[in-house]
């Protein structure tokens, strides 16, 4: 991968086409995957760039940029689940009447995923478990970091993703129970 | 039970493309931290300042060399008279 650090912290114009070439797509799937909204992940995916934009200067290279990228983007995801989730408590329900009218979007990949039973319950499960769990729970189940990056990622320890992932898949097999003993 | 499990460990391995208009967006976000890249501006106005330092070095060589030579022709004939 290029090194687009220097370039981009030079406001070079063409280290930013390259990173939204490189990053884009990327960064689009994680919110996606977390927000379970293709208009969320759009909105944030947008908020991502806005903040890498503004904060380039202030990365030192401590950890990698990937890295730093990646922790912007689930910090960016966190703020938009814990606005979700009060929302969900204060009884607003916009944004599950949302993520109803997808079903009908045949046309849209994540229509279709969405229109997929198994995968739509398992996402209604993940939006009952705390935003550590849902987060490192999506991120193994993307497969696209390891514990250990996952640990990076979030600024925690590897056993305390381990721990998260594994109460996460408890509390979705207690709510999966539940729900389909109702639906039954 | 085993149906459970399987939804719980299903593995979320599809990507989706970023729409034109998203792509268009995030390209629009970097304009007001972007700058031109004018690097060529500065190579163009060095290759002009070099070019014309060249020919008059050049130039200037050529009508030292003319004087030169029209001295020592002038100091000749006037050796040559004086002969």
């Amino acid at each position: 991968m290029t090194d687009l650090v220097t370039p981009l912290m030079n406001n070079e114009e063409w280290a930013y086409r390259q990173f939204v070439k490189e990053y884009g797509k990327r960064i689009y799937n994680i919110c996606f995957y977390i927000l379970h909204d293709p208009s969320e992940a759009e909105d944030t995916t947008q908020e991502v760039f806005i903040s890498v934009f503004q904060s380039i200067h202030s990365f030192r290279g401590d950890a990698l940029f990937s890295t730093w990228i990646h922790r912007l983007t689930l910090n960016k995801c966190n703020e938009k689940l814990r606005f979700i989730n009060r929302k969900k408590r204060k009884g607003d329900m916009v944004l599950i009447e949302k993520q109803v009218d997808l079903a009908s979007q045949d046309t849209s990949p994540e229509g279709l995923l969405i229109k997929n039973e198994e995968i739509a319950l398992l996402f209604d499960a993940i939006r009952s478990l705390s935003e550590n769990q849902h987060i490192a729970y999506t991120l193994h189940n993307m497969q696209e970091m390891s514990y250990a990056e996952i640990a990076e990622n979030m600024n925690i320890s590897v056993s305390a993703v381990e721990s998260l992932i594994f109460r996460a898949k408890q509390n979705l097999k207690k709510y999966l129970i539940e729900k389909l003993n109702t639906d039954d | 039970m085993k149906n459970i499990n399987e939804i719980i460990n299903k593995k979320f391995d599809k990507r989706f493309d970023i729409s034109a208009e998203l792509q268009e967006k995030l390209l629009n976000i970097s304009i007001p931290f972007s700058k031109k890249s004018d690097s060529w501006r500065y190579w163009l106005v060095a290759a002009s300042i070099l070019l014309l330092l060249s020919f008059h070095l050049v130039n200037f060589g050529k009508e030292d060399q003319q004087n030169e030579d029209e001295i020592v022709e002038v100091y000749n004939e006037n050796w040559n008279n004086q002969l």
